[in-house]
């Protein structure tokens, strides 16, 4: 028992981790404090909440609740306290925020300290997009320094100076030059106003009516955000407390948000007469989409997007393929981490991460292959870097040397396109040493004898020469891998977007598997999802070979089911994957197309014979939120609603049901995409009972094993990890505790052999490797980031070329120039760095105008038809 | 008044080779190393002797050394550490100057039989940046030791291994408060952490830490050798052992005079620095280091122990006296005190940060004859504000000395007040 205020804690919150501050709020006692947030750690610099702990004055904030505490926090000398100190803060900074309310609140007036030491004169920077600097206001509680160090792990503000010229600083220069990635950190947590941001600036005067719990619709890490909103305005979005994010967001969950209200955003309905998209009703447009479908039938095709909803996504596959009997439907995840799915469904029997987020702080080594997390994933990305902060360690697999690479205790910096060879190299040299799981082996792998015999002709001396990587590097890694208690792998698109994609995977698994790392905690196989819902566009069936729940299109038993629950009956032959659609679409074969969230002429490579492919078909209608190269294209274009018009789920990387919850009215004529669907459903003569998407979702959860147990009311909080097989299941953080869903209950290893690259057979494109990916402030095709302050950041397409190269070619940082090769032309803007090896270039494809996919190559995953963006020959000279 | 003549730190100062090896040995240094570590004395001996020596801190604020070793947590698995404060920026403050300077062994043979009785392996000696010599010193200590093998992996061949690193301060007061210390070991700003929890568990890098002051661990070779109680009986009261006294100011010889524990400060100013110079009048003194409220003149009869003036209503800090004369302005005196912790707030709390300004400013306003709106109570307020609220103790260090002036000196504060000058020195 803890008292305070004469009011009694009971024993259970004293735990050891809660302070006296904490018990003091438990209990409704009102204790001023400025420098304490849960979010980071203790600080005890304010010293506002001073309470008196058994006779003794004390920092709330930094001493433990323990049993038998008697506290006080209302004594006239404490209030006395108070209040005098109130008033030598204000004697020293103008506090704005929740401490400027606070000190008024007490009737601080500035008065008495009348000797101002330096009222004004202290910096300010408004050189940013977002951050606004003014230190006339900072109470130097250093709640921005931990916030940053602890958080973002960046480390962009420091205490400068000591005693009464103690100041926060950034550095030399003006704040927009500093290091800072504007995750915004600071701006939530600064309780005076000395750090704000954009939205808070213009959002002054709004009274917030609500704040609304969404997830955010950028990358697949699924952070939770907490929407503040005053009518039709955002007046700002800070992080949810969830075990995803912890209440940290990036640059672009945070502040690209203002995308919405775009005047750019499509309004109304368009359909294309005497060759011009033209505004028309929804009765027209729906009716003209339904009859063009219905009259191609079965010859049509459904290009679902991982960026909408689970339930929209269903619908999506539910309507081509019940109402028009093909299962001609795919979705973004192809071009993605549709190798990843393979991959480890062959080697583990389930085509998503095996563990969670949370293992990421219980691993001790974490094995990153093809991601740089702290610009793609940058929440996880920040999580990483704490993790090696706090002493994790880190192995990096990449050519480039990214932020993460730079941290790494190793660095396996390989030649684009190796992947498979280096994988083998370090299994081998795990088996060649003897640093086995022997016993995980025994039980619960199958194949290791002939894998064995199959490795032992890739050891790291014999792959040296192939991935350039010294085979003592290869030999270190593998003993920090297999000597470790919990090592954990992650990985992104650089493991995917290649040749030999889904193989790679395959073998991320096997050294998994060598070392029995798979089906407990702070282990595991984790692609890291690149679209916020690519892992639930996947679940809800929308590819070519299975429906709802990876139930295989080819099992009579699988279309028994669907024929039963849809009342229609199923398509038996299995459909095109999206290349073998543009395929089918050039040589005439698929006669109509409905792309439904996604720019394929920006995203997808050889962009020239995409426009080749589309322009080939009878009809394309196309569902957006904004026009775009793809739906200039179109015969139709139905303007759609975006992740904060709408609700629904999406499902993140670690295989988590989160709620997508409705915060604003769509704009203009927009509607939510799930209406939309169901009124094409209708007007295709397949009416849906749905007026809301729960009720989707109970449908899914009857067809789904995995989603039995999966309704609204439970994804109230932090979702659900699937599976979910009942409605008591708590969900699934940890897959394959027991056994593999593979015949036998085993895990398969799998022996591939390296191939080069088709791309690299081919040099004739240019004398330098392209490798394409994305940067921090802009996410993929950009057409939301480019339409928030985001573009200031970052506008245009950067292409990184290392110092020998740019040197041969006479060019500097900032210079223009002209990417070509077979497929095209592209340009880009130069970017001197080290971060590429010499004979390497790195471009970004945000911008529509740098056709940074007019150079990717039409190589593809051999298995899952994922492109090949990752490595193409091109040739660079100025613009 | 006994063992006025016993001498333990200084007794071979006349020896002007003594911070050598060969002269330290040749007085007899290292025999209770040997003593110990050769004749089977165990960690838990020496530890028992620390205790039964009555030896308090001597780094200011005289806490117990061997109840303070008793905090160490029983079991870890962490290396545990030792940390010399050897930072010395007490103002008024120079006696673990002249032990490193003179008698550097005897500090390095302190710190290897603590590192034994506490089981570490490691100690850092934290040197004040500014003492070049002591520096120097200690470090051809170091060395000296280590090619004698009382230094190393393998401590006299009984396979104890001890490493002592000397590590030069980076120019700040705040850097002897033990937790800023700790920091700025750790390579990090030099900024004290909120205590619980105590260096005993989380110090140094996180390890269990013990702290103590360079004139503390000097000692513990002569207690290791000559017993506990020996050392114990040499002082007073609770107060055991010896000290290195000193006194400056306006006294005939300033300088340091090693004494036992509880000798009258008057016997210190009269007899060992030969009274006022010039034919000055006493008018009180700071008895250890200027964080401690001053004194009269008449008050200085007073037992030099740690209770005694306590009671008194001063401390007895790192027993360096200050002694000004008639004549000083104690606002002017105050002034420059107040500035000096103006200065050395590490700027982390409020009280302190904000604080520590308002004092320096509205002294030195009080000095210059300036009314203050709210009076004196304005002064005792700020200190108020500051006292007992503050992360670490340098902010009362800031406060006390006020208190103690407004307290001792009242009358000659509020004679400052609307007076247009200062009323003493013009
Ligand atoms: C502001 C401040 C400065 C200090 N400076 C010193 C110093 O220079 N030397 C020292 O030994 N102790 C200093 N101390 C005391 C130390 O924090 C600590 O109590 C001492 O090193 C413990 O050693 P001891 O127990 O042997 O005295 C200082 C304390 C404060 C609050
Ligand atoms: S800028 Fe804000 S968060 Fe940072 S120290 Fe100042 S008041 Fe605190
Ligand atoms: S009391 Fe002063 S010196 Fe000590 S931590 Fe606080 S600001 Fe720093
Ligand atoms: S909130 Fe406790 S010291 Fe600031």
């Amino acid at each position: 028992m803890l008292t305070i205020d004469g009011k009694s804690i009971p024993l259970a919150c004293v735990d050891g981790r809660h302070t006296v501050l904490d018990a003091a709020r438990a209990v409704g006692a009102h204790v001023p404090a400025f420098c304490s947030d849960r979010r980071v750690t203790t600080g005890g610099h304010c010293r506002m909440c001073m309470v008196e702990v058994d006779g003794r004055v004390v920092a709330a904030c930094a001493t433990a609740a323990r049993d038998g505490q008697t506290v006080r926090t209302d004594t006239p000398r404490l209030k006395a306290y108070r209040q005098d100190l109130g008033e030598l803060v204000v004697s020293e900074a103008a506090a704005g925020g929740r401490a400027g309310a606070e000190l008024a609140t007490m009737g601080v007036t500035g008065e008495r300290y009348p000797l101002r030491r330096v009222a004004a004169g202290r910096p300010r920077d408004e050189s940013h997009p977002y951050l606004r600097l003014d230190l006339n206001a900072c109470i130097l509680c250093r709640l921005c320094v931990r916030a940053c160090d602890e958080l973002q792990g960046q480390f962009v503000y420091a205490v400068t100076g000591r005693g009464a010229s103690t100041h926060i600083s950034w550095g030399e220069g003006a704040f927009k030059d500093s290091p800072c990635v504007s995750c915004g950190a600071c701006a939530s947590i600064c309780p005076t106003g000395a750090i704000t941001d954009r939205d808070r600036e213009r959002s002054a005067g709004l009274i917030e009516d609500r704040v609304v719990q969404t997830t955010c619709s950028y990358c697949g890490v699924g952070c939770q955000l907490a929407v503040h909103a005053a009518g039709e305005h955002i007046l700002r979005i800070e992080g949810a407390r969830s075990p995803v994010n912890h209440e940290h967001l990036c640059v672009k969950g945070r502040y690209a948000h203002t995308f919405v209200h775009h005047e750019d955003r499509l309004r109304e309905p368009l359909m294309r007469k005497s060759g011009v998209l033209t505004p028309v009703t929804w009765r027209e447009a729906l009716d003209r989409v339904a009859s063009e479908l219905r009259a191609a039938a079965p010859n049509v095709a459904m290009l679902s997007s991982s960026r909408c909803t689970n339930e929209e996504n269903y619908l999506a596959q539910k309507w081509f393929r019940a109402a028009f009997d093909t299962n001609n439907v795919d979705c973004c995840a192809r071009v993605c981490h549709a190798p990843s799915a393979a991959g480890m469904r062959a080697t583990l029997g389930t085509g998503a991460a095996t563990n969670s987020l949370e293992d990421l702080e219980r691993c001790d080594v974490l094995l990153l292959s093809g991601s740089n997390t702290t610009e793609s994933h940058p929440v996880t990305g920040a999580r990483i870097k704490q993790a090696v902060l706090g002493g994790t360690r880190l192995i990096v697999v990449d050519p480039r040397r990214t932020e993460l690479a730079r941290m790494a205790d190793l660095h396996l910096r390989l030649e684009p396109g190796t992947n498979v060879a280096l994988l083998n190299s370090l299994a081998a040299a795990l088996v060649d040493e003897g640093l086995l799981d022997r016993a995980f082996l025994e039980t619960r792998v199958e194949g290791f004898e002939a894998y064995a015999r199959f490795i032992s002709a890739c050891l790291p001396e014999d792959m040296e020469a192939i991935t350039g990587v010294p085979a003592s590097q290869v030999r270190r890694a593998a003993r920090m891998y297999a000597g470790a208690a919990r090592p954990m792998q992650a990985h992104g698109l650089g493991m995917t977007e290649h040749f030999q994609g889904s193989e790679g995977v395959m073998l991320l698994c096997n050294l998994a598997l060598l070392v029995g790392a798979v089906g407990r905690e702070g282990v595991g196989v984790n692609p890291l999802r690149g679209q916020n819902n690519v892992q639930g566009a996947a679940d809800m069936g929308c590819q070519p070979d299975s429906t709802t729940g990876y139930q295989r299109v080819d099992d009579p038993a699988v279309r028994a089911k669907f024929t039963a629950a849809w009342g229609r009956p199923f398509p038996e032959r299995e459909g095109l994957t999206l290349p073998q659609m543009y395929d089918a679409a050039r040589r005439g074969e698929l006669k109509a197309m409905y792309i439904f969230g996604e720019d394929v002429v920006q995203t997808d490579p050889d962009a020239h014979s995409v426009v080749a492919a589309l322009r080939a078909l009878d009809f394309l209608a196309v569902q957006e939120i904004f026009p775009s190269r793809t739906s200039a294209l179109a015969h139709v274009v139905l303007p759609g609603a975006s992740f904060l018009e709408k609700d629904g789920t999406f499902t993140n990387g670690e295989r988590r049901i989160q709620r997508v919850r409705q915060v604003l009215d769509p704009v203009g004529d927009a509607r939510p995409d799930w209406r939309i669907l169901c009124d094409l459903m209708a007007a295709s003569g397949f009416p849906q009972p749905f007026t809301r998407p729960s009720e989707i979702m109970d449908e899914i959860a009857r067809v789904h094993p995995g989603f039995t147990g999966v309704s609204y009311p439970r994804l109230v909080r932090n979702g659900l990890q699937w599976p979910v097989p009942s409605a008591e299941h708590p969900g699934t953080p940890i897959l394959h505790r027991e056994s593999f869903p593979l015949p036998g209950g085993k895990a398969r290893l799998v022996c591939v052999e390296y191939r080069r690259s088709p791309t690299l057979d081919a040099r004739r494109g240019g004398d330098l490797m392209l490798i394409t990916g994305r940067v921090l402030a802009h996410y993929n095709s950009g057409s939301m980031t480019r339409r928030t302050p985001n573009a200031t950041l970052e506008p245009a397409d950067r292409l990184q070329m290392h110092p020998t190269d740019a040197d041969a070619r006479g060019l500097r940082t900032g210079d223009v120039v002209r990417l070509e090769n077979r497929f095209g032309e592209a340009t880009g803007c130069v970017e001197v760095t080290d971060a590429v090896a010499p004979g390497t270039v790195f471009l970004t494809f945000h911008h529509p105008e740098s056709n940074t996919n007019f150079v990717t190559s039409d190589v593809q995953d051999r298995i899952a038809g994922c492109p090949e963006y990752k490595l193409v020959p091109v040739a660079v000279s100025r613009a | 008044m006994k063992n006025l003549d016993v001498k333990i730190l200084t007794k071979h100062l006349d020896d002007p080779e003594l911070h050598t090896l060969a002269a330290y040995e040749r007085h007899g240094g290292y025999g209770a190393l040997r003593k110990a570590l050769k004749g089977g004395m165990t960690p838990e001996k020496i530890h028992e002797e620390v205790k039964a020596s009555n030896l308090r801190g001597r780094g200011g604020a005289g806490f117990p050394t061997g109840i303070k070793w008793g905090f160490l947590p029983k079991q870890t698995e962490k290396p545990v550490y030792l940390v010399i404060n050897a930072d010395e920026g007490e103002p008024g403050t120079f006696k673990d100057r002249l032990i490193m300077e003179r008698n550097p062994h005897s500090l390095i043979e302190g710190c290897i039989l603590s590192c034994f009785a506490l089981k570490a392996n490691h100690c850092f000696i934290y040197i004040r940046g500014e003492l070049f010599k002591a520096i120097k010193r200690i470090e051809q200590a170091i060395e000296e030791a280590r090619a004698k093998g009382y230094v190393g992996p393998n401590v006299l061949g009984t396979g104890f291994r001890c490493e002592i690193v000397a590590h030069p301060g980076a120019g700040a007061y705040i850097c002897g408060e033990e937790m800023a210390l700790i920091e700025s070991l750790e390579g990090k700003p030099g900024q004290p952490r909120n205590k619980p929890p105590f260096p005993a568990h989380v110090g140094l890098f996180g390890c269990p830490t013990i702290v103590n002051n360079v004139e503390t661990i000097a000692y513990v070779p002569w207690i290791v050798e000559n017993g506990g109680q020996a050392y114990s009986d040499l002082g007073s009261d609770r107060n055991g052992g010896l000290k290195i006294w000193g006194v400056s100011g306006s006294v005939k010889r300033p300088g340091l005079w090693e004494l036992p524990m509880g000798i009258p400060m008057r016997y210190l100013i009269e007899e060992c620095a030969g009274g006022m110079k010039d034919g000055k009048v006493m008018k009180g003194v700071i008895p250890g280091g200027s964080s401690c409220p001053p004194m009269l003149a008449r008050e200085i009869d007073v037992a030099l122990d740690i209770e005694s003036i306590k009671k008194a209503g001063s401390m007895l800090g790192t027993g360096c006296v200050t002694v000004f004369e008639e004549g000083i302005c104690t606002v002017r005196l105050a002034q420059r005190i107040a500035h000096f912790y103006e200065h050395e707030s590490c700027g982390q709390c409020t009280p302190c940060r904000e604080g520590t300004g308002w004092l320096y400013r509205n002294v030195k306003r009080l000095e210059h004859g300036d009314a203050l709106e709210g009076g004196l109570g304005l002064l005792e307020s700020i200190c108020n504000r500051i006292l007992g609220n503050t992360i670490c103790a340098l902010g009362d260090a800031a406060a006390m000395p006020i208190q103690g002036f407004i307290q001792r000196f009242g009358d000659e504060w509020a004679a400052h007040l609307g007076a247009g000058r200062c009323p003493i020195q013009g």
